[in-house]
């Protein structure tokens, strides 16, 4: 099987990694193309089952290593996240008709929220969320993509939840002041 | 009052990544605490909204100018062997009958194989300390011999998962003067290795792991002034290189044993 054929379908999930890590659209592509070159290059070593792992972490490589570069040369970085621009758009509650008035009172966090407390998150935060949530891969495929042993994904998933919950509810309140 | 129930085993049962009686057991907890019902309908949430949100738009002709650059890289550089690959995504894709032609063949090569294989052990056994050598004399340049750094085995076993064909049992010897370094992926022998290190006073040592058949009792040899113990046991094949001094080593060799 051709790497085209095997590595090519994976470009979306490949992009949203990107996107995830990088500030712009402009730098998440160069991230791919590069991403996709190596990959290419280093197709030959690739004995895995899934292919989408192990593309994923040669694309996380080829961001951290802009990243890194960026850093070097004194820029900082941005963080911003897709449909940040349009959160507007987003359905305000996501709690089922049956929510109880527990869930209500949760659910009244408001889902538009989410991405601009997204893009607040630290960028391992935000990759392990949207490895978990948007490519809804298992622990273990995290773990090979980042490289990093299952119960340290397993934490830092934790971690990423609890302070996304956080800024959420955060944005939510600094909001409510405004509003009064 | 915060409850302070797992947020890992939490995290977990909502990634379905439980086996029934936890997730059971975890059902069971949310049902009666309200603390960690909202936290659960809340991370839920927090998913469902990234997930409505979608994938990220990618910019238009990205996948044609990826094939491109591909393409030109195919033209100017050598070209990569296609991948002789054995994994599960091919086999789903044939019809049934090139799948038992194939099983046949496969027979067929099998058996060439294990001849070839007895004839040429001997002479592979010697390319295949020499590899070993190899790289432990590599990860005495480096800086860094291990990418795991722990001297616990319940944190450099579950690393290896998924990473190597087989992950080996790991034991800290430090009680017996071996003190465990860490673990990292090796390739030898044409395929991802576990590589234990381990340290003797100022001695590096490289204890490689892959799936291995056949049982073994261990051998001694010694290449280029290192020492090398090769033995296999419990499904695994093992091999101890290291400078440290033969007896020495094998004495490590009957505690990982």
């Amino acid at each position: 099987m051709s790497f085209e054929r095997l590595a090519l379908p994976h470009m979306q999930s490949a992009y949203n990694l990107a996107r995830a890590l990088m500030s712009s659209p402009t730098d998440a592509e160069d991230v791919v193309q590069e991403a996709y070159l190596n990959a290419f290059k280093s197709f030959a070593s690739f004995r895995g089952q899934d292919v989408r792992p192990w593309l994923l972490a040669i694309v996380r490589n080829a961001a951290y290593g802009m990243l890194r570069a960026r850093r070097r040369a004194g820029n900082v970085v941005a963080i911003d996240w897709p449909g940040r621009d349009h959160h507007e758009d987003l359905p305000h509650q996501v709690a089922s008709q049956e929510a109880t008035a527990e869930e209500r009172m949760i659910a009244a966090i408001d889902a538009a929220y989410v991405w601009q407390a997204l893009a607040e998150l630290p960028a391992p935060m935000r990759e392990v969320l949207v490895l978990r949530e948007l490519e809804e891969m298992r622990y273990q495929d995290i773990a090979d993509v980042m490289s990093l042993p299952m119960g340290t994904v397993m934490s830092r998933l934790s971690r990423a939840r609890r302070e996304l919950g956080r800024a959420v509810r955060r944005l939510n309140e600094k909001d409510e002041r405004s509003a009064v | 009052m915060p409850c302070e129930f797992s947020e890992h085993l939490l995290g977990s049962y909502l990634d379905a990544e439980l086996d029934a009686a936890s997730a059971a057991r975890v059902k069971q907890h949310v049902a009666a605490c309200a603390a960690c019902a909202a936290k659960l309908e809340q991370w839920r949430e927090i998913g469902a909204a990234v997930r409505k949100a979608g994938p990220a738009p990618m910019p238009e002709g990205l996948a044609a100018r990826v094939a491109r650059r591909i393409e030109q890289a195919r033209q100017t550089a050598p070209v990569p062997p296609a991948v002789p690959a054995p994994a599960a995504w091919r086999w789903m894709a044939v019809p049934a009958l090139v799948r038992q032609a194939a099983v046949l063949l496969m027979a067929c090569g099998l058996t060439a194989l294990a001849t070839w294989w007895t004839v040429a052990t001997s002479e592979r056994g010697k390319l295949v300390q020499r590899e070993q050598l190899s790289a432990h004399i590599r990860t005495l340049m480096q800086e860094m011999p291990v990418q795991v750094a722990s001297a616990d085995g319940h944190v450099v076993r579950p690393w290896f998962a998924g990473k190597v064909d087989v992950a080996p049992p790991v034991k800290d010897l430090a009680a017996q003067g071996f003190p465990l370094v860490g673990g990292r992926v090796d390739y030898l022998g044409d395929r991802r290795v576990a590589a234990l290190v381990y340290k003797r006073r100022l001695h590096v040592i490289n204890v490689f792991a892959w799936p291995e058949t056949t049982s073994a009792a261990p051998r001694s040899a010694v290449l280029q002034g290192y020492n090398i113990v090769t033995w296999s046991s419990g499904g695994i094949g093992y091999s101890a290189v290291s400078d440290l001094n033969g007896a020495e080593l094998q004495e490590l060799q009957q505690l990982l044993q």
